[in-house]
């Protein structure tokens, strides 16, 4: 995996990102997933508490839960490469670009900044959300032919996860049913369902569907969708961001109920993650409704912890 | 652009700015408001910065304003030191409310039947009432009760809206402007949700109205309940001279031996001497007999003193006529005692009994007037039905520790909405939690610090009860020495 690009939000074309050097470039990825454990005193070894059988919020080791295994921490990456030109003045207009684009990068447009990497054995790239927070440099030096200087830029990305790139990945039913929702990173990713106008008191399940088949979260919305005819303007449930509206963007929150034990709203955990017959876990949505039928569309975004 | 988080300005007791700019290099400052009570504000200095030792003097305040808009003046009054690296100089003092210390109420001060807006609340213009003289005026102010009575000896202005605020179930806070109270019930929603996550993630910050916290401490889970009380106000009066208004109030006889309830066996007139009882067991010569209908006050009721008969025949005569008819049936209790209660609460915790003081609360003057044992005793119907509301279900109060995300408006009084599954501290323990209900907001403390780092420590609770503590046991305590005559 090598990063390529650093800037503001993936829908404008990857050009208008910063491309970041690539000249000698060498990059250090590192992930925690630090322990969280108490010494007991006058025992032997430490107290986890975190792991399989041992969930605050999940009791059986069939579900997938947020206490499953070990918080993932942020990340830290730094990459460094050598800037090349010609002359001394030819660097230090690289190094303007440089500078503007990462240390003193800032937007009046966009509230986030991105990073994007590109694995070696897939042509797809993976995002993060990050910020540079340390550039230093060598002096510039003439090796005869060019005019180099040596870079080391440092990123920061405080939830430690990538994402597939835009767009989402999607899935959609209308009315009452099931329909195939597939996680291709390792890591669950939080679903976000959009439910048109006429629905009455929905409810949403991520189930695996088989050895053994289980729901995995989900949640109920009491009250009939309505708003808008555009996705999003009615039912809109982000389980990313807590968010629950109705109609036009209403807070909706006090509607809804989720899963028994669940802090995460609605995930869906990667394909990676074997059933009980230790094969890829499959996994449908299941839509339910007291009443009406409307289009349900799901959105979530492969993800992933990359080191 | 600046990105300057907060700024501190010494001022003078006067309100002048002091010095030649704000202090430099805080290191954290932070601003506590809590309900009915002054909140705090401290700033934290390096202890070698001579300059802002030498402006931060007692006879001067604090005066920060931060990025997020909040304004507090704080008092200096505390001066500390904390061991380095590097070694700091903390001062603090209670907030702007804490000026209300300064003034007190003098002895007999009477307000009889005023309005409790306008004329005991009042403002800085307003010479007789609590605020008059203190610079102080109303921010938002909508008591529960329209007129209000009330004595006021040896208190602070502050303590004496503390007392007011109890008597009719109000609570108070500062204005949003500088030295204007709000007073009312509160309890509006704020719109807040406060919930922990699995994961931190960029978009939660987006979302309206939310906020993450990163733990809770189970301060009081208790079942400290009252749900029937039995009111005393000044010299053990009690609600029986309370109008029809306080419509909830129940009579029973005295538990003891001197106790004993019976009905009437014939109707009795208006001007009648004396009764005929179903039974006169029990019943003794100079004791008082309330005659009524004793789970319906509305009903026409009376309190007489028996001259003679009882327990040797079924005729009571009394010292005096009585004032109204009643039917066969009327109950007639011997050393009433009168109640209110909550039978939902009773279902739940079973009988739970308490005899309550508000040693403030009785008439004004007899003479004066002869609606004064009328409106003395509804003042005191209004205050125990108030405290029954906070005292008829079990208490729950929490801590949440390092709130982000707070939104700057939020004030105490205000109600939120808590989320949060997960594992919480109660008692040096941990337990793991499922709560998703709404709670007063009674304490917050915003803390900033010159790295840029934000956060807030919410006290929460399902009542507008303080958490019982050392201070405020003792100050019950002392009233109720008070009233016995200790």
């Amino acid at each position: 995996m090598i990063l390529t690009h650093f800037g503001i939000e993936e829908v404008v074309p990857l050009f208008q990102m910063y491309a970041l050097p690539t000249t000698q470039a060498t990059e250090e990825w590192s992930v925690d997933r630090p322990p969280i454990v108490a010494q007991v005193a006058g025992a032997g070894g430490v107290y986890d508490f975190y792991g399989l059988g041992k969930n605050l919020d999940y009791s059986s080791p069939t579900d997938y839960g947020t206490a499953s295994y070990y918080p993932v921490s942020s990340q830290t990456i730094t990459r460094s490469f050598t800037l090349t030109s010609s002359t001394y003045s030819g660097i230090e207009d690289e190094l303007d670009e440089l500078r503007r684009n990462t240390i003193a990068f800032s937007s009046t447009t966009h509230k986030e900044s991105w990073l994007y990497a590109l694995p070696r054995n897939t042509s797809a790239k993976r995002k993060a959300r990050a910020k540079c927070i340390n550039m230093s440099r060598s002096r510039a030096y003439n090796d005869g032919s060019y005019v180099k200087m040596e870079v080391e830029l440092t990123f920061f990305l405080p939830e430690g996860l990538w994402y597939e790139t835009y767009p989402p990945s999607s899935a959609f039913i209308t009315g009452t049913g099931t329909v195939s929702v597939s996680n291709g990173g390792n890591y669950p990713a939080l679903v976000t369902v959009f439910i048109a106008a006429g629905m009455t008191n929905p409810g949403v399940s991520i189930d695996r569907t088989s050895s053994p088949a289980a729901t995995i979260s989900s949640w109920v919305w009491t009250g009939v969708t309505a708003g808008g005819a555009n996705l999003g303007t009615s039912l809109a449930v982000r389980a990313a961001s807590y968010s629950c509206l109705n109609n036009n963007g209403t807070d909706a929150y006090s509607g809804l109920a989720i899963g028994s034990g669940q802090i995460a709203w609605l995930w869906l955990p990667p394909t990676t993650v074997a059933n009980a017959a230790g094969g890829p876990a499959t996994h449908v949505a299941t839509i339910t409704a007291s009443a009406g039928s409307a289009r349900v569309d799901l959105t979530w975004y492969d993800t992933y912890i990359i080191a | 652009m600046s990105f300057e988080l907060f700024t501190v300005d010494i001022l003078d007791n006067a309100g002048a700015v002091q010095g030649d700019g704000p202090l430099h290099n805080v290191v954290s400052v932070s601003v506590t408001e809590e309900l009915d009570r002054a909140g705090k504000v401290a700033v934290t200095v390096p202890a070698t910065d001579t300059r802002a030792i030498a402006l931060l003097a007692a006879e001067n305040r604090l005066r920060v304003r931060t990025s997020d808009g909040i304004i507090a003046t704080g008092l200096i009054e505390n001066f500390g030191t904390q061991t380095g690296p590097p070694p700091l100089f903390v001062v603090s003092g209670p907030d702007l409310l804490g000026e209300l210390i300064y003034y007190n109420t003098g002895y007999n001060r009477v307000y009889d039947n005023l309005a409790t807006s306008a004329a005991i609340i009042g403002t800085d213009a307003t010479a007789s009432s609590l605020l008059g003289g203190t610079g102080w005026t109303q921010g938002t102010v909508t008591p529960s009760r329209t007129n209000d009575t009330i004595v006021f000896n040896a208190q602070t202005v502050l303590q004496s809206l503390g007392t007011l605020a109890q008597q009719g179930g109000d609570h108070f806070r500062q204005g949003s402007t500088t030295q204007t109270i709000d007073w009312g019930l509160f309890g509006v929603d704020s719109g807040l949700r406060i919930t922990n996550v699995h994961h931190v993630l960029n978009g939660q910050a987006e979302t309206l109205n939310m906020s993450i916290t990163s733990g809770i401490t189970v301060n009081t889970l208790s079942a400290d309940i009252e749900n029937r009380l039995f009111p005393l106000g000044k010299n053990k009066f009690d609600m029986r001279d309370a109008s029809n208004s306080s419509a909830n109030i129940k009579v029973q006889a005295n538990e003891g031996p001197t106790g004993a309830t019976t009905t009437l066996a014939v109707g009795a007139t208006a001007g009648d001497l004396s009764i005929t009882l179903a039974s006169g067991t029990g019943f003794i010569a100079e004791s008082e007999v309330w005659i009524g209908d004793a789970s319906d006050w509305t009903q026409p009721h009376e309190v007489v003193v028996i001259e003679s008969g009882g327990v040797a025949g079924a005729v009571l005569t009394f010292i005096n006529t009585i004032q109204n008819s009643y039917s066969i049936g009327a109950d007639i209790i011997q050393i009433p005692q009168f109640y209110v209660e909550d039978t939902t609460s009773q279902s739940t915790y079973g009988l739970r009994e308490s005899c309550p003081q508000f040693a403030w609360i009785g008439p004004v003057d007899l003479s004066a007037d002869s609606g004064q044992q009328e409106r003395a005793a509804d003042v005191l119907y209004a205050a125990v039905n108030a405290r029954m509301t906070r005292y008829k279900d079990a208490y729950e109060n929490y801590t949440l520790g390092a709130v982000y995300n707070l939104p700057s408006d939020l004030r105490v009084g205000q109600k939120v909405r808590l989320v949060y599954k997960g594992a919480g501290a109660l008692f040096g323990g941990t337990l793991f939690l499922d709560i998703d209900d709404d709670f007063y907001i009674l304490k917050i403390v915003r803390t900033w610090k010159g790295s840029g780092e934000r956060s807030a420590t919410l006290t929460i609770a399902n009542v507008t009860r303080p958490m019982p503590n050392n201070t405020n046991l003792i100050l019950y305590n002392l009233d109720t020495l008070q009233w016995i005559g200790l």
